[in-house]
């Protein structure tokens, strides 16, 4: 490449400008991509404000919105959260667009880590301990009470959970109080151990549980699938999200069906609706899919998008 | 040992001499040290005041080689505290110069910090009036538009 070339490229880069700064007459003008950038680390509530600072503002925000609220994902990996932007309009290497944030939890304390803090609006960080020792068999999900309290909830299993009951014991802790609560001992129901991260839901939090019911001869056997679900709180996105449940048939043709929470009743049935099916396809590109696995459903580009150790697996309708 | 250095000119034809390893934090500079060996960068749409800033970030965030095992001149924690001073330190229209030549040579972590200075700036901003006044943006909708909009993005509580 010469060095004009190479100088006509770098200044076709200044662009379009929908912001500038002025000084002694001076104007500094920002392209629209950089604006976009700079857009998106503002919080989605401040951005609202600002819609009718101008025509272009207005049309870049909304733009920007659509855009998050496709694909704007919080992510636990290895003990690190990440707050990451996907790509589910086509199929890559890797669909993590962008991490918009990162927090290490084997950082301390965690207010060194200002970014995250911004994202889930933490002024401070306090250290909580469980009633009884830790378990890394335990989850604590984290929730609002119906009086609108947060709480904690910690489930603590005494053994794998899978298949075969086991004691499950259920506490509460009260951040007014600062205290554990023991709200419950049961066999009826476990989280099997890969399912116990549980998956988010426009605010509540939902697990793939067995349920065990005594059959004749009075043995606990596992007896169907149980969606067990945690009021929580909102985080982030405004779009609609829903449940959804990946099932495969094990026969020669190996299809998988993805199904979409409908409806849940007051008694807390739940009714499922096809929403994808991926017919015939090769075990391959899902041999990584998992009992307990998180996975995200694009329907409008028939597109689901699972975490994997080398890259992101796909599945087409 | 010493150093290879490069030297990078400003639109007021001031000449820098940086050491390579300091320069070729921007990716720009990098590719054009390759196909140029020896020869002068101009930068002509960068200032003396802001390519000097630019290489002040730069020389901060410059990881040494020969050094062996411990590389990096300053902790992780040290050079963030130091970002946040950096950017804090520069005015508003120097601060987006600052940010479209690094922009412009391509150096992801100044453009991450100078973009999260000017994000956290329009964070701050009550409303819309202050936007505009801060980035002197002409306001280009009749109050029935403005209307319009409030409307459309009232959140629901």
């Amino acid at each position: 490449m010469s060095m004009m070339r190479l100088w006509l490229k770098m200044m076709t880069r200044w662009g379009s400008s929908v912001m500038t700064a002025t000084e002694n007459n001076r104007t500094v003008y920002l392209p629209e991509d950089m604006l976009v950038e700079i857009l998106s680390r503002v919080s989605e509530a401040s951005l609202a404000r600002f819609c009718s600072t101008s025509k272009g503002w207005n049309a870049l925000i909304k733009k920007e919105r659509k855009l998050d609220n496709k694909s704007l994902v919080i992510m636990l990996i290895d003990r690190s959260v990440y707050l990451a932007r996907l790509d589910l309009q086509g199929i890559h290497d890797s669909n993590v667009v962008k991490v918009i944030s990162q927090l290490s939890l084997n950082d301390r304390p965690l207010s060194t880590s200002s970014d995250i803090r911004h994202v889930f609006h933490w002024e401070t960080s306090m250290m909580i301990k469980p009633l009884n020792s830790y378990s890394s068999k335990d989850t604590y999900p984290l929730g609002k009470s119906s009086s609108n309290k947060y709480k904690i909830l910690r489930v603590h299993h005494h053994g794998h959970g899978y298949l075969e009951p086991c004691l499950v014991e259920y506490e509460i802790y009260d951040f007014k109080s600062n205290s554990w609560r023991v709200v419950g001992k049961t066999r009826e129901w476990s989280i099997p151990r890969m399912c116990r991260g549980g998956t988010s839901v426009n605010g509540n939090t939902y697990w793939l549980t067995f349920t065990f019911r005594p059959n004749r001869q009075g043995q606990r056997i596992p007896y169907d699938v149980l969606i067990f679900q945690q009021r929580g709180l909102n985080l982030l996105t405004r779009e609609e999200q829903k449940l959804c449940l990946l099932t495969s048939s094990r026969d020669e043709v190996y299809d998988i069906d993805i199904s979409m929470g409908t409806k849940i009743k007051s008694t807390g049935d739940m009714s499922w609706s096809k929403l994808l099916i991926v017919e015939r396809t090769h075990r391959y590109p899902f041999i990584t899919l998992r009992t307990g696995m998180i996975f995200l459903v694009d329907r409008e580009n028939k597109v689901i998008v699972h975490p994997s150790n080398s890259s992101n697996c796909f599945g087409r309708g | 040992m010493s150093k290879k250095m490069i030297v990078l000119k400003s639109s007021e034809g001031v000449s820098f001499v940086v050491e390579e390893a300091v320069a070729r934090q921007s990716k720009i500079i990098s590719f054009l040290v390759e196909e140029f060996p020896d020869r002068e960068l101009p930068l002509t749409n960068m200032t003396s005041e802001i390519l000097r800033k630019t290489i002040e970030y730069c020389k901060k965030h410059v990881v040494e080689d020969d050094g062996g095992g411990d590389s990096s001149s300053s902790s992780s924690g040290d050079l963030k505290e130091w970002d946040v001073k950096f950017v804090a330190e520069i005015d508003q229209p120097r601060l987006m110069d600052l940010l479209m030549a690094a922009n412009y040579l391509d150096i992801p972590s100044l453009l991450d910090v100078t973009c999260q200075k000017v994000a956290d700036t329009i964070a701050a901003c009550n409303d819309e009036k202050e936007i505009r006044a801060t980035f002197n943006i002409e306001n280009d909708f009749t109050e029935e538009e403005v209307e319009a909009i409030r409307m459309e993005n009232q959140y629901p509580i």
